[in-house]
């Protein structure tokens, strides 16, 4: 089993070459750090003993040049760097959304679209930093220390020595950060996000508190929450202040040992004030990454734990898949049947206790029944969203799971209670495809231009409603699942609307799920749910002629 | 600027006050590891300019620079750690004060904030970013002045005509900065909002993943999220260029004026102005310059964010308190409304409304969506005021009493809240009321039902919003949580809607055995709820059309026939 960040590097094949150039700028740069101190030293060991003004200058001139050239790849391999790494992730934010795109509506009932937030953007955003700050900077540092060592060793071993001598302290120091911090890191962490929880929920709880007369009882919890914060809070940013203040002291010590060394080799004659000059110099630069790499430990832990969620996301398939032989499906000729369908979310708590139905094509079937009663799981199951747990679903006797998935979709029209619209054009909202739109809603008599932009602020409830059944025109399906709104239409449209669902049912197979008696009154049959068993089914008179649960409520409705 | 500058003032001030033996040890530290930071690079001339005959033997001066190397970092420990232990300090004060305002605001002016709105701004406004700005911003620029100070003075001390080129690069990239500042935070801003628009497209598609998948919108989905991100990615780019040039501006500045070092150093030590011993000084001295003139330009940057942040904080802390909370409890007593009227924004949500609840009657209000039946419920709970007209309790009128009236009246949500702790604080609320008062609450409730099958019984810990309770048993608790209290009146908004009917029969056998006096108002969609009340009103646009028992209704109103037909449906 792979790790799941090594599982995310092919990710950057796309983009091989540009992180290629961004690297090799990286390593160009290493080099032009390590030759600048060497043409300053050059400087001062031949320039300045021998008055020579002229190589002094051209010695400074040529620093100027090394310092300006590692500036300019320095910023061109960063910028190399962070674009590939942003494009990169920009991909693995689109594999996301696609495969999220494809998982089963159970699987989107269950996650809060919020926490897909978070996988999407949050954890591509800890990975990012992974990359541009850890993975990439990695090289380049390992480089520059290495080359820095090697150039001063050859130089003068003797002034090297403290160089040499710190680097493993600076390591094993490094090793105890690592071994001590983390644990407070963890718990601050924790800590943390408790509070910003308790936090959040007073806010939320406020005024249901207030009701209760708590208020003084809320405050003093969230003030116990802030201390228990504000303790680990300090504890954690207290690991990198000893941790970087030690590994001053260390250097201190190496640049002290640096300048006795190098005073002594001056004096003896063999070494020059301009070897000190690299020695310091290199000493400042190899230090520097080891600061970085107390923040790098910080940012490895998040990226990996983000690379854990995104892995396990990306293999969470489809329940719901198409099979792998479709049957051909030519079109309903005789009927779609539920076959003794259950189903259930929790075991122990069916849903849908063992339902018969059979709706024949061209005709129309109304459901009714109180909440719960397993109105909306039926219609899941029809379109397939969910697969029965007994039973079977069939067309004209052919299951469900055993038809194209798309076809089935392209097929059955859906029309939801949920009115609310996708932010952008009628057109975006039809579908996409214009002449289709564009005929669904002259047939509905809406003459909105295909480009108008709209949203859920702009348009009332009514005319979304219609929105979303032109939507279901416009595929022209051979079957119409509808789930009535319950809610009031404003008087304007109501009309409207109900003249346009005339309009879409007409001549297709149609199965309604009712909050009014008067819309399911001219089905062919009437089906009253409750409790997961069809209780009973008819035609409206034979219905009300039966004196059953149907025949109270009609009467109750119609007591005007 | 000048805006910013005082905002920040005044929040120091505030927050600081309580403060003076840290401010002065942060203060005053500052100068000494200021002054060891300069003195370190300082000595480094003794050591070559010794070599020709100095008058402090090699060795004592090897010991001399170790303690001072040593002891910059060891105090610098002290000093860094005052400045992290008082950042949390200070968030810890700012956020007291903001949660503090929220919980004691006046409930119609919190009803104007949005929930997400208030929680943004008391986790980011309120949040480590300013605290540290106001703490260790602040404190790590008055250091890296000093440091700046120290190190020119010893520079100009040590060799006058050589200080101003190296100091030269220091205007020039304050300026370069300031130039570029205006452009950075644009471009950042156009980052998150490119981000939080991504963001938008992944809610609004998945939380409408059926018609999406059913309609054969995904083309045009997947289309507008490659828009978002192409549009977020090139925004974060730009970004990150700006970022990144202003950064290494900096660093490559600093190292600039080692080049002029090298020329103007190197030209006085050919004419003997400058020994070998001074140039390994400056040279130390521009080192240790870098990462403070960084700080001092960060804190011109972080400036304006963070007093946007606590202008922000300012709105939240300046919100009216309501009246305290005494704790006090009154009398119990029968509930009345009278002639009682609630306007907002011209329109007419309540309208002289009647309504009488005696101790151990059930009284249901039922009306279409919009009738007012929850302003009539927060009215009565004290979280609205009423334009006119009177509460009533017993002799009490609401608007004198208690906010809350100490749980006399209790309210019970459809969709209550449940904090991520313990069922028995969530039923108890921090109350102190006896074992056996707890456990009738618990009984009452139905509550009990549930502890068999709660791990620790009412020590199980439930997750963030309760999640790991069925919505039931979230129900069952909010109905303890409000006996609990020992209420007079109970007021239960649809309150019972996830619960079975058997559960619910049995609820309400409970409350008549165990506590007859209790007195309920309600709101339900349930029929079967409506038949076991002693009244039920009728709310048609704010105003009462009808009341009367049940049978009666069904019979002689036919408004209410018609809605208790459709409840039937729903």
């Amino acid at each position: 089993m792979r790790s799941p960040l090594s599982r995310l590097a092919p990710l950057f094949r796309k983009h091989a070459r540009l992180l290629g150039l961004g690297l090799a700028g990286m390593a160009a740069a290493s080099g032009l750090q390590v030759l600048g101190p060497l043409v300053a030293a050059h400087a001062i060991d031949v320039a300045l003993p021998a008055a020579d003004r002229a190589g002094l200058l051209r010695d400074a001139g040529l620093v100027a040049v090394v310092l300006f050239l590692d500036f300019l790849v320095s910023f061109g391999a960063r910028i190399a760097l962070q674009i590939a790494a942003q494009r990169a992730m920009a991909d693995l934010q689109e594999r996301l959304f696609d495969h999220l795109l494809g998982l089963d509506v159970s699987f989107h009932d269950e996650v809060a679209s919020g926490s897909l937030v978070g996988r999407v953007q949050s954890d591509t955003e800890a990975l990012n930093v992974l990359f541009v700050e850890v993975v990439f900077a990695l090289p380049a540092d390992l480089l520059t220390v290495g080359a820095m060592m090697v150039v001063l060793g050859l130089r003068s071993p003797q002034i090297a020595l403290p160089v040499f001598a710190v680097l493993p302290v600076y390591v094993l120091w490094f090793l105890l950060f690592r071994r001590i911090a983390p644990p407070y890191f963890v718990a601050q962490r924790k800590v943390v996000a408790r509070l910003a929880g308790t936090m959040a929920e007073t806010v939320r709880v406020a005024s249901a508190l207030r009701a209760l007369g708590r208020q003084r009882w809320a405050r003093e919890r969230v003030a116990t929450r802030i201390v228990e914060a504000r303790r680990a809070d300090v504890l954690s940013h207290l690991q990198p202040i000893w941790y970087f203040n030690g590994a001053t002291a260390f250097r201190a010590l190496a640049t002290v040992a640096v300048l006795m060394i190098g005073a002594w080799r001056i004096d003896e004659g063999t070494a020059s004030v301009g070897l000190l000059v690299i020695a310091l110099s290199y000493l400042r630069q190899i230090f520097a990454p080891l600061m970085r790499m107390s923040n790098q430990l910080t940012t490895l832990e998040r990226a990996r734990a983000a690379a854990v969620r995104v892995t396990e996301l990306l293999d969470r398939g489809p329940r719901i898949a198409e099979p792998e032989a479709p049957v051909p499906w030519p079109g309903l000729r005789d009927a779609i049947t539920f076959e003794d369908v259950s189903f259930h979310y929790l075991e122990g708590t069916p849903v849908l206790d063992r339902v018969d139905l059979r709706i024949p094509a061209g005709s129309r079937l109304g459901i009714v029944g109180p909440t719960g009663s397993g109105k909306s799981t039926l219609l899941d199951l029809l379109l397939r969203f969910r697969d029965p747990v007994g039973g079977r679903v069939a067309i004209d006797g052919v299951a469900l799971d055993e038809l194209s998935l798309a076809e089935l979709r392209r097929r059955t029209g859906l029309v939801l209670q949920d009115v609310r619209l996708l932010p952008g054009t009628v057109l975006d909202n039809l579908g996409g495809d214009a002449v289709a739109a564009r005929s669904a809603l002259d047939e509905l008599g809406i003459d909105w231009p295909l480009e108008r932009v709209v949203d859920d602020a702009t348009l009332s409830r009514g005319e979304r409603q219609l929105l979303t059944f032109a939507r279901a025109l416009a595929r022209d399906p051979e079957v119409l699942v509808l789930d009535e709104a319950t809610s009031a239409i404003d008087p304007a449209t109501e009309h409207r609307v109900t003249e346009a669902l005339e309009r879409l049912l007409r001549g297709r197979t149609v199965i309604v799920v009712a909050h009014r008696l008067h819309t399911v009154r001219g089905c062919d049959q009437i089906c009253v749910l409750r409790g997961g068993r069809i209780e009973e089914c008819g035609p409206h008179e034979a219905l009300v002629a039966s004196g059953g649960l149907y025949a109270e409520m009609v009467r109750l409705q119609e007591a005007a | 600027m000048i805006d910013d500058l005082r905002v920040v003032t005044r929040w120091m001030v505030a927050l600081w006050r309580p403060s003076p033996g840290w401010l002065a040890w942060i203060l005053l530290s500052s100068v000494g590891t200021a002054a060891l930071q300069v003195a370190f690079p300082w000595l480094w001339q003794y050591t070559i300019d010794s070599l020709e005959g100095g008058e402090v033997p090699i060795e004592r001066l090897a010991l001399w620079m170790a303690a001072v190397g040593v002891g910059s970092a060891v105090l610098y420990v002290f000093v860094q750690g005052a400045r992290a232990i008082m950042n949390q300090v200070i968030v810890a004060r700012v956020r007291q004060q903001v949660v503090g305002a929220v919980v004691d605001a006046d409930p119609d002016a919190l009803r104007a904030w949005r929930v997400g709105d208030l929680v943004a701004r008391l986790n980011d406004d309120a949040g480590e970013r300013t605290a540290w700005f106001l703490c260790s911003g602040i404190f790590r620029a008055w250091e890296a002045s000093l440091i700046a100070v120290g190190a020119w003075l010893a520079m100009f001390l040590s060799e006058p005509s050589l200080a101003p080129w190296v100091v030269l690069p220091l205007p020039l990239l304050l300026l370069a900065q300031a130039a570029m500042q205006r452009t950075a935070v644009a471009r950042q801003r156009a980052s998150r909002e490119a981000s939080s628009r991504v963001a938008d497209e992944l809610t609004t598609t998945f939380s409408r993943i059926r018609v999406v998948q059913a309609s054969g919108l995904g083309p045009g989905v997947t289309a507008a999220f490659r828009g978002a991100t192409a549009d977020q990615r090139e925004a974060a780019i730009r970004a990150q260029v700006l970022e990144q040039s202003m950064g290494m501006l900096f660093q490559y500045g600093w190292k600039l004026s080692g080049v002029g070092l090298l020329v103007f150093g190197g030209l006085a030590a050919l004419e003997g102005r400058l020994t070998l011993g001074r140039y390994l000084a400056f040279e130390g001295l521009l080192a240790t310059l870098v990462w403070p003139m960084f700080d001092l330009g960060g804190l011109v940057s972080r400036l304006p964010q963070a007093a946007v942040s606590l202008r922000r904080v300012d709105e939240v802390v300046a919100l009216p308190p309501d009246r305290v909370d005494t704790g006090e409890r009154v009398e119990a007593g029968e509930l009345a409304l009278e002639g009682l009227g609630v306007e907002a924004e011209g329109q007419r949500l309540l309208d002289d409304v009647d309504l009488r609840v005696r101790p151990g009657r059930k009284v249901a209000v039922v009306g279409e969506v919009g009738a007012g039946k929850s302003v009539l419920v927060d009215v009565v709970t004290g979280l609205r005021r009423a334009t006119d007209g009177d509460v009533r309790l017993g002799e009490h009128a609401l608007a004198r009493l208690p906010a809350g009236l100490g749980g006399v009246v209790a309210p019970v949500p459809q969709d209550p809240v449940i904090l991520a702790d313990t069922v028995r604080t969530n039923v108890l609320l921090g109350r102190d009321i006896d074992e056996e008062a707890l456990a009738r609450a618990v009984r009452v409730s139905q509550l009990e039902r549930d502890l068999p099958r709660l791990a620790d019984g009412l020590e199980t810990r439930v997750g963030e919003r309760g999640a790991t309770l069925s919505g039931g048993q979230r129900q069952r608790v909010a109905i303890a949580r409000a006996l609990a209290g020992e209420p007079s009146v109970l007021v239960l908004d649809d309150a019972t809607s996830a619960l079975d009917a058997e559960v619910e029969a049995a609820f309400w056998e409970a409350l008549h055995a165990e506590l007859p006096h209790v007195g309920v108002l309600l709101v339900t969609h349930r029929p079967a709820t409506l038949a076991r009340v002693d009244e039920v009103v009728l709310l048609e646009r704010g105003r009462v059309a009808a009341r009367g028992r049940h049978e009666e209704l069904l019979g002689t109103c036919p408004a209410y026939a018609r809605l208790y037909g459709r409840l039937q449906l729903e």
